[in-house]
């Protein structure tokens, strides 16, 4: 995700709001004969926004997935509208994904500390997105001392219970508790404290530009398309 | 001896540490013990009184989240952690998302396992109502930015969930209700999913289960199972690393 995401992105609720509306009226559209034309619009406006990255990526995995619903549609019904319609969805899903590809999970938290979310979901949020890389480090340290111990093959069962899944738990209840005790000892608290937020989101021009091309596009394509 | 008593007596009254039996081996007059026994009964009462209200206002008010502040911040640590290995392992998922116009509830198949092991973990340590909430928010954080119905699937399951726990259970205060709430979080979304492409149109989708029922239908059984035994291989663990003393309440 962080690979994708583009320099300086918009304001990511608003990210997150273009990505349901690109969705919702890309569904609404697929029936319609120019329907693709309004994602195409929204593709090209993420991609001058600098979500160029996310706009890239998503090519080769729209292509494909795109190319398997139609072939399955066309087998089903035979009609090349239907085949088109099946292929819209498929594209709205994908262009969809792109406003939220583009975004940091890290901008998204701040954005919602700035708006004063509740500190236990954004504390969470925190947690889950940036465990990744130390998960994936404890998974490969009890790998190797399994091998260290001549445990055996990961698809025995017993071999995956015993040597594999037991230790993990073990390890994640143990850093769940340093965690805490971490957490804790640098100020955060649950409840209805007053907290700083360092680095605040603030809506930008940038963010009100792309706001209104969006908006106007979406209408004009829902009215004429 | 009498000055000791004395002395012992006045250092009762002065700290409260000494409520804890200290000083028993010295004689206090019948009448002073039942005395403090009496004050140790009020000050227990009073305590548990006000526990009880807090819990209560905490359960009961809806205002400026007081339904969270019962969380302690191990407790979410510990739930964002359960969620985070819950995505990680689920990252298969995209790998099938071609297939899901061929095979129904193929994406539910292949995590079934994980979204099923983990969360009983977790729901077996913070036994709290809410938790599973908490697990489909911060599990949702990703699917917001990736699938945004995804993200709302997630989150209605997790409410209908918590409600009917509520419900029947009580709370999670048993372990069938981990198991209940485990069991069906994952085949939920084979419905919900299901409705969802029905709502938008998309044939495709729908027509896999319309075609085959008889397919769907099994495929549904077989997520139920797959949940039911990641729900069970979930309780066993944390059984066991109870009884290791690896959950510390």
């Amino acid at each position: 995700m962080e690979r994708l995401s583009a320099k300086r992105a918009l304001y990511p609720l608003m990210s997150v709001f273009t990505g349901i509306v690109v969705l919702v009226v890309g569904l609404i559209l697929a029936k319609r004969e120019y329907g693709m034309i309004y994602l195409g619009g929204v593709w090209l406006l993420l991609l001058l926004f600098g979500y160029y990255k996310a706009c890239l990526a998503v090519i080769p995995f729209a292509a494909v997935t795109a190319g398997i619903f139609c072939a399955v549609t066309y087998a089903l019904s035979r009609d090349v509208q239907s085949t088109l319609s099946a292929a819209a969805r498929i594209l709205a899903v994908c262009v969809a994904v792109i406003a939220g590809m583009g975004i940091r999970p890290s901008a998204l938290i701040s954005n919602l500390s700035t708006l004063r979310a509740p500190r236990s979901i954004t504390l969470g949020m925190m947690i889950a997105v940036g465990f990744f890389p130390l998960l994936m480090r404890e998974t490969k340290q009890i790998r190797e001392a399994m091998r260290t111990r001549g445990a055996g093959s990961m698809l025995r069962p017993t071999v995956f219970y015993r040597a594999f899944l037991l230790p993990l738990v073990i390890r994640l209840v143990n850093i769940s508790d340093t965690l805490s005790l971490s957490v804790e000892t640098r100020g955060f608290l649950i409840g209805d404290k007053n907290y700083t937020v360092y680095k605040k989101t603030v809506f930008g021009i940038k963010d009100g530009v792309f706001a209104v091309i969006f908006t106007l596009g979406t209408v004009l394509a829902v009215i004429f398309l | 001896m009498q000055r000791q008593d004395d002395e012992a007596r006045e250092n009762l009254q002065s700290d409260d540490v000494c409520k804890d039996g200290i000083f028993e081996k010295y004689t206090i007059s019948e009448q002073k013990t039942d005395e403090r026994e009496e004050d140790r009964e009020n000050a227990d009462n009073q305590q548990a009184n006000e526990e009880e209200t807090q819990e209560s206002t905490s359960s009961c008010d809806c205002g400026k989240n007081k339904i969270f502040s019962r969380f302690r911040v191990k407790d979410i640590v510990f739930l964002a952690i359960m969620s985070a290995i819950v995505l990680v392992t689920s990252a298969v998922m995209p790998l099938v998302v071609p297939l899901q116009s061929t095979i129904f509830g193929i994406a539910q198949l292949v995590t079934g396992l994980q979204l099923s092991v983990f969360p009983a973990i977790a729901l077996m340590k913070v036994r709290k109502t809410g938790s599973m909430f908490f697990i489909s928010v911060f599990t949702g954080i990703i699917q917001l930015l990736m699938s945004p119905a995804m993200f709302i699937n997630n989150i209605v399951i997790g409410l209908i969930l918590e409600l009917a726990v509520i419900v029947i259970f009580r709370g999670y205060k048993k372990t069938a209700s981990v198991f209940f709430v485990v069991a069906l979080y994952n085949p939920l979304s084979l419905p919900f999913n299901y409705v969802y492409n029905l709502i938008i149109g998309n044939e495709i989708m729908t027509a896999v289960a319309d075609n085959a029922p008889w397919a769907a239908v099994g495929m549904s059984i077989a997520v139920l199972a797959v949940s039911v035994i990641g729900t069970l291989i979930g309780i066993r663990v944390s059984k066991e690393l109870e009884k290791a003393g690896v959950f510390k309440k």
